[in-house]
């Protein structure tokens, strides 16, 4: 069959991976923390085509195809990879002394049922027990992997992320970063979750701020429309296999 | 297939509530007590096509990942436990907590709500009671020769008989709660707030003490609902609704596309 006609499938369907990922990008532009994903297509490697019906000439060592190299044939187009794009959103005051926003690079560390995980989504409460926790319930963790008890409403945490009762040192925030920022992997709850070893990172705390997402509104909707009309592109090239076909069946081969 | 409907759906079915939420704030613009909430998002569930770190052939890892998201989901409302401004109303049964802390009052199925709304009355019986004839915890009854009534700082209420020797009399001492995690208080509606797993257990103690906020009486705690930032919230609000609606457009003309391939 001809193998156009799959490589434009193969398109439509990258492309709707693709459409996949900015609806879920634009469905999270008010949710604070988020990083946006971004679609990287890869071509699936190619073949050397060389012209065809040359005689083969056979040696003694094997054989010898003469026949001039034409050129390569690309074999379609697939999804390398959905890379997650760590830039810092935008911060905005809230007045909650209970969000707290990173400037800069690091994550806050939490605990979960599966583990530690880490967030940038500092939109924080206390638990009933007074414990720091995200909305779903996770607690905070503090440099000593400890959860962080704050009794006192009246708390303050310094830039470099310590807790702070009047001048008493209650805890200071575990902020950690990673070297290779691509191995996280999101687990949804704005948490991501990798097997690489934390590093400290130093970057400044904001309390009474949150992080916006990085989500950019512009560069999604001009994305989605490059998507929608690659798409149609693509069912073109399909329409017109589809109409080269229909003629060598019914055209080429009428018999007059 | 159709996730991306269905993603863009969460986004738009969020947006919706956001609005819900914005929409009570900026109607509670002038409730006594009122604290504002503040919807709060997350993104769902990913569905992972390749894990990242998995080996390929020749030793190799996988350096990321392919993961497409489901969309976002509300993570919770949260009261912003903010002050409001003071407005004074000169009535002597109007209190203001200045700083943490909630009045107690007993609800009629005898549970205890708690409210940060000071405006007071008399009921028949003398008993200083709230605006829905919620009777204040602990009870206090004010003798029917009363002429004049204050509320000090620390909760104390005094009563001045009409007598003419005019000597103040205690009659009975406001008393605060607060709780770990004021946010998790579950509203009822009628300014009362109810205790909840999430809120710990009621702290009681005096107003001005140990992290209480002191009384004022004459004033009247406002809502505060900033309306500037409600107004721009709305406004943001409505966009992403309209960027999510555009997702669903665009993967409604990518569906026509497919459906006529097929000639």
């Amino acid at each position: 069959m001809e193998r156009g006609i799959y490589f434009s499938a193969m398109g439509m369907n990258s492309l709707w991976g693709n459409i996949e990922t900015i609806a879920n990008n634009l469905a999270n532009v008010e949710t604070s923390g988020y990083k946006r994903d971004e679609m990287v297509f890869e071509e699936f490697g190619s073949f050397k085509i060389n012209r065809l019906y040359d005689e083969i000439i056979e040696t003694p060592i094997g054989t010898s195809d003469p026949a001039p190299y034409v050129g390569e044939l690309p074999k379609g187009v697939g999804i390398a990879d959905i890379a997650t794009i760590h830039t810092q959103g935008a911060i905005k005051e809230t007045e909650n002394p209970l969000d707290l926003a990173i400037n800069g690079d690091g994550f806050f560390a939490v605990k979960t049922p599966n583990g530690e995980m880490y967030t940038r989504n500092g939109a924080f409460t206390l638990d009933k027990d007074g414990f720091l926790a995200t909305l779903s319930g996770n607690r905070v963790l503090s440099i000593l992997n400890t959860p962080i008890q704050i009794q006192d409403a009246n708390f303050t945490v310094t830039s470099d992320g310590t807790i702070m009762v009047g001048s008493e040192e209650i805890a200071k925030l575990k902020l950690v970063d990673f070297e290779n920022k691509n191995n996280l992997n999101k687990i949804g709850d704005t948490l991501f979750k990798t097997d690489q070893m934390p590093q400290n990172a130093f970057s400044e705390v904001k309390q009474g701020f949150l992080e916006a997402s990085n989500c950019e509104p512009v560069l999604e909707m001009v994305r989605m429309i490059e998507v929608q009309r690659l798409y149609e592109a693509n069912q073109k090239v399909a329409l017109t296999y589809d109409e080269l076909l229909s003629r060598s069946i019914n055209d080429l081969g009428r018999l007059a | 297939m159709e996730r991306s409907l269905w993603t863009a759906a969460t986004g738009m079915n969020a947006q919706q509530f956001h609005l819900d939420v914005i929409a009570n704030n900026l109607a509670n613009v002038h409730t006594i007590g009122y604290k504002r909430d503040r919807a709060e998002f997350e993104d769902l569930l990913y569905a992972t096509l390749r894990l990242p770190g998995t080996p390929v052939t020749g030793g190799g890892k996988i350096p990321s990942g392919i993961q497409v998201g489901h969309g976002v989901k509300v993570a919770g409302t949260q009261k912003i436990q903010t002050p409001g401004s003071l407005e004074e109303t000169k009535n002597p049964l109007d209190v203001a907590i200045e700083g943490p802390g909630f009045f107690q009052v007993l609800l009629p199925n005898g549970d205890t709500g708690y409210t940060r709304d000071g405006v007071f009355s008399k009921d028949a019986e003398g008993r200083i009671v709230n605006a829905n004839g919620y009777i204040l915890q602990p009870e206090i009854t004010i003798p029917e020769d009363a002429t004049e009534i204050s509320i000090m700082e620390d909760g104390s209420v005094f009563a001045i008989m009409g007598g003419d020797i005019k000597t103040p009399e205690e009659i009975g001492k406001i008393e605060l709660v607060r709780f770990i995690n004021p946010a998790g208080l579950s509203a009822m509606g009628k300014n009362i707030l109810k205790q909840t797993g999430a809120s710990g257990e009621p702290l009681t103690g005096t107003p001005g003490e140990g992290g209480f906020g002191r009384l004022a009486q004459g004033f009247i705690e406002m809502s505060n609902v900033n309306v500037v930032e409600e107004m721009v919230n709305m406004i943001v609000a409505q966009r992403a609704y309209e960027f999510s609606s555009k997702a669903i457009q665009t993967a409604d003309a990518m569906l026509g596309v497919v459906t006529t391939l097929k000639r």
